[in-house]
C-alpha cells in the first residue's frame, strides 16, 4: 500500500472513519482552490496563501484516494508560485496570518510543522508534485497576516460521520460524481444546521411556487443530483442571468438606487401590483 | 467565461449572454469556472443553476433582497445567504450534491449575489468587500457542512503528512535515478 494511503487509512482511523476524510480531503480542496483564485484576482497573497496550503493538502490527501488530486494540487501549486512562495518561507511571507485557519491553530502550526518532520525525516513537503516546490515551511497558518485576517469565530459542529456505508459510493477510491453520494461518504450538515431562513423560505412559499421551484431546477423525482440536471445547459444559466437582470431592474426601480441616479417614476416604472 | 463557452456557441443567442458585469466578479467566477475539474463540471454547473433559480426568479428573489436589507454586515448577510442556499440545494438534492462542486459554486453564486447587490445599489463592489465576502463565505459554507475550523485544519495537518509520506516514498527512486 502507498505510503500516502497508508497515512490516509491512519487518518481515518484518527478520525473514525477514512470515507469521511477523502470527502473532506476533497472539500478542504476545493475550497483551497476557491480561495487561490479569488485571492490571485484580487491580489491578496495572504488568501492565495491559505488558499494554496488548502489546496495543496487537500489535493495531495485526496489524491490518494483519487479525489480532486490533480486539478487540486495543481491549483495549490500554481497558487503557491504565484505567491511566490515556492520553496521559500511561507511562514515568513505570511507576515500577518492567515488566520482562517488559525484562530486555534497555534495549533495549525504545531500541526504543521509536526507533519512535515515526523513524516519526512528531513524531506520537506512539496517536493512531490513540483521539484520547484521544495518546502512547504511549518508553521504557516499560525502566522499572522498582512491583509487576510479570517479567524474562525464559529463554535466547530459535530463531524457528521456514517461509518456504515463509508466508502460504499466509491468505486476507485472517492468518486466525486453523484454515483457517491456526499452523504454515503459521510459529509452531512449537523441535524440542526437546517436554518431559520431555509424553513422560512419554503414555508413561506405555497404549493404552486415550490412546484415551480423544484422543477425549476433543485429536484426532480430525487434522482441524483447529476441525473436530475441532465438536460440543464448552459442556455438556462442564461435564460437565469436574463431573469436576474430583469429582476434587478425591477427592484432597481422599485426603490432609491444611489449609484444609478434617482428612481424613475411613471406607471411604466412603479413596481407591479399582485 | 468558463463552462459557458464550452457550449456550443450557437446556443446562446448573440447578446444573449448578461453575465457578471463587474470585472472583478466576472474574473472571479471565469476563474473559478476554469478551476472547476473536468469530473465536477456538471454538478458545478447544476449547483449554481440551482442557486441563480433560487437568487433570481420572481417568485425567491425577495428573499435575497430582504437578506441583503435586513443586515448591515454585507459579508455576513452574503455569507449565511449563500450558505443557506446551498444547504436548501443540498437538503432538496436528497443529499445527493457533490460536497466539492458546491464548495465551488458557493464561490460562483457568491459572485452572483455581490453582482446583484451592486446592481440594485446595495453592495459597493471593491476587493476589500470581495475578499471579506469570499472569506465570510467559505467559513459559513464549510461550517453549515460540518466542516469545523478544526476539522479542516486536522484533514490540511494529514494531508501534509500523505504529502510529506508519498515524498518519503519517491525518495529511493530520486536517488537510484
Amino acid at each position: 500500500m502507498p505510503p500516502a494511503i497508508a497515512a490516509l487509512g491512519a487518518i481515518g482511523g484518527a478520525m473514525g472513519a477514512a470515507a469521511g476524510t477523502a470527502a473532506t480531503l476533497a472539500g478542504v480542496s476545493a475550497v483551497g482552490m476557491g480561495l487561490s483564485v479569488v485571492g490571485k484576482l484580487t491580489g491578496n497573497e495572504d488568501m492565495m496563501k491559505v488558499g494554496g496550503v488548502m489546496g495543496l493538502a487537500g489535493g495531495i490527501g485526496s489524491l490518494a484516494t483519487g479525489a480532486m488530486g490533480a486539478a487540486g494540487a495543481a491549483e495549490a501549486v500554481g497558487g503557491l508560485d504565484a505567491a511566490g512562495m515556492a520553496g521559500i518561507g511561507l511562514g515568513e511571507a505570511g507576515t500577518g496570518g492567515i488566520s482562517s485557519l488559525t484562530s486555534n491553530l497555534s495549533d495549525s502550526g504545531d500541526m504543521f510543522g509536526q507533519a512535515a518532520e515526523s513524516g519526512t525525516n528531513g524531506i520537506e513537503t512539496g517536493a512531490v508534485l513540483n521539484p520547484d516546490v521544495q518546502t512547504l515551511p511549518r508553521g504557516i497558518l499560525s502566522q499572522p497576516g498582512n491583509g487576510y485576517d479570517a479567524p474562525f469565530n464559529s463554535p466547530p459542529q459535530a463531524f457528521t460521520q456514517d461509518v456504515s456505508v463509508a466508502g460504499q459510493g466509491a468505486q476507485n477510491g472517492y468518486d466525486v460524481t453523484s454515483n457517491a453520494t456526499s452523504a454515503a461518504l459521510g459529509v452531512t450538515p449537523p441535524a440542526n444546521a437546517d436554518s431559520s431562513w431555509y424553513r422560512d423560505l419554503w414555508n413561506k412559499m405555497d404549493d404552486k411556487t415550490k412546484q415551480a421551484v423544484i422543477t425549476g431546477g433543485i429536484q426532480a423525482g430525487g434522482n441524483a443530483l447529476g441525473g436530475m440536471f441532465a438536460g440543464w445547459t448552459a442556455e438556462q444559466k442564461l435564460a437565469l442571468e436574463r431573469e436576474k437582470q430583469n429582476t434587478m431592474q425591477s427592484n432597481a426601480s422599485a426603490q432609491p438606487v444611489v449609484k444609478f441616479g434617482p428612481p424613475k417614476t411613471g406607471i411604466l416604472n412603479a413596481p407591479r401590483m399582485a | 467565461m468558463g463552462i459557458l463557452n464550452a457550449q456550443p456557441a450557437q446556443k446562446a443567442a448573440p447578446g444573449a449572454s448578461q453575465d457578471l458585469t463587474n470585472p472583478i466578479l466576472e474574473q472571479i467566477q471565469d476563474g473559478i469556472e476554469a478551476a472547476v475539474p473536468k469530473e465536477l463540471k456538471r454538478d458545478y454547473l447544476a449547483i449554481v443553476v440551482s442557486g441563480m433559480t433560487i437568487m433570481f426568479s420572481k417568485e425567491t428573489s425577495k428573499f435575497m433582497d430582504e437578506r441583503l436589507a435586513q443586515s448591515q454586515d454585507t459579508p455576513t448577510a452574503v455569507a449565511s445567504g449563500i450558505a443557506d442556499l446551498m444547504l436548501l440545494i443540498y437538503n432538496e438534492s436528497k443529499k445527493t450534491m457533490s460536497i466539492p462542486a458546491g464548495m465551488l459554486a458557493s464561490f460562483s453564486l457568491m459572485c452572483e449575489a455581490l453582482d446583484y447587490g451592486s446592481k440594485i445599489g446595495k453592495i459597493e463592489i471593491d476587493q476589500e468587500i470581495v475578499t471579506a465576502c469570499t472569506d465570510a463565505t467559505w467559513k459559513a459554507v464549510t461550517e453549515k457542512f460540518g466542516m469545523s475550523q478544526e476539522k479542516i485544519n486536522q484533514v490540511i495537518a494529514q494531508g501534509q503528512q500523505g504529502q510529506a509520506d508519498q515524498s518519503q516514498a519517491a525518495m529511493p527512486v530520486q536517488a537510484g535515478a
